[in-house]
């Protein structure tokens, strides 16, 4: 499980492109690809390396409707399952 | 033996090599012959050592390797030259097989895009047909007799001022169904095949378009500057030309509702 207070960022090699609201990233060293919807899309963006998992919850918290708790514990779920899949990274630059 | 030189959208690619494997190339290629310069141009030969690329394509650069116990090539779309070496003629189509990324390199190096799909002409503008593997696009194309078809396989999109065209492709298709000639048509909607039981079209928007085309543009996701590229010209594509959800039965009835979106 990963800390709240690291800061995820894209994997070197992964390529994204913004489509309307939604995310498209591709993984070429796993050849594979995923599609993130609006919510998603936006914690991409923000996971650039320079906030944390909690500041992340927090901005996804102030932009939808959705208690705080619920926000962190769902974009801590998300972050892992995008750095399980090679996707965000965590760690020193 | 004299080169042969094929192209399709403006690709002109010169086929070089031994007597063995020209006849076969010649015969296969000889309806999409070009009289253009060539814009890239592979040498083939028979001198295979398997020590040399890893298994499968990889990209480097400029650079894309094939490696497969029978065959081994790489081509460099900066210099535009590349080689393949074959065990033996009888694997000629392992050349069809790197002809095919050669092709989708190029093609991406022009704003164009190889795709995975099926073609199907109607009234005088080109349908296509896609999805994964066992999705039904030679089903499709097959259901849609008497119309023309581009190709069930294999195509490539090129944008043009009137709009996206599409072309066919020389490539080996499993289904058979190829043309006999270089023809291509304006794109008029792409549809994502899925089978039901019953014939509905839902259009997409353009972010779920992309999604499902990045899946039929040949080995972009093994690099990431090609699987940019791929992702800018899916959306322009999906900008311009309508993309729809189509679950279909496998006979004509799918073209009763794509009629209401001509």
């Amino acid at each position: 499980m990963i800390s709240d207070e690291t800061r995820p960022r894209p994997a070197p090699r992964a390529v994204w492109r913004e489509v309307d609201s939604e995310a498209i990233i591709v993984l070429p060293d796993q050849g594979q690809f995923k599609v993130l919807n609006a919510v998603g899309g936006r914690v991409w963006q923000l996971a650039d390396g320079t906030r944390t998992v909690t500041q992340i919850a927090q901005s996804i918290c102030a932009e939808y409707d959705v208690a705080a708790d619920i926000a962190l514990r769902d974009v801590r779920a998300f972050i892992e399952a995008l750095v399980t899949k090679g996707a965000l990274i965590i760690g020193e630059k | 033996m004299k080169d042969i030189v094929w192209g399709v959208a403006g690709n002109a690619i010169a086929l070089r090599g031994d007597s063995g494997i020209m006849p076969i190339l010649d015969k296969w290629r000889a309806q999409f012959a070009v009289d253009l310069d060539p814009t890239f141009e592979l040498t083939i030969h028979g001198q295979l050592d398997t020590t040399t690329n890893a298994p499968g394509i990889t990209f480097e650069n400029d650079t894309v390797r094939y490696g497969s116990p029978d065959a081994q090539g790489y081509a460099n779309f900066q210099t535009a030259h590349g080689e393949l070496a074959l065990r033996s003629a009888a694997h000629w189509p392992e050349a069809d097989y790197f002809l095919r990324v050669v092709l989708g390199g190029l093609a991406l190096a022009q704003n164009k895009l190889l795709f995975h799909g099926a073609g199907v002409i109607d009234a005088k503008r080109a349908w296509i047909f896609f999805g994964p593997s066992g999705a039904g696009k030679t089903t499709a194309a097959k259901a849609s007799a008497p119309r023309p078809i581009l190709h069930d396989d294999l195509l490539l999109f090129a944008p043009e001022e009137s709009g996206w065209q599409a072309h066919a492709t020389p490539f080996l298709s499993s289904g058979g169904l190829r043309p006999e000639k270089p023809i291509s048509a304006p794109l008029a909607g792409l549809c994502h095949l899925i089978q039901a039981k019953q014939v509905a079209a839902e259009r997409l928007s353009p972010a779920s378009t992309v999604a499902r085309l990045l899946k039929c543009v040949p080995v972009v996701t093994t690099s990431p500057r090609l699987a940019g590229q791929a992702m800018d010209l899916c959306y322009r594509l999906a900008k311009s030309v309508p993309c729809f959800d189509l679950r279909f039965l496998p006979d004509a009835s799918f073209w009763e509702v794509l009629y209401d979106f001509r």
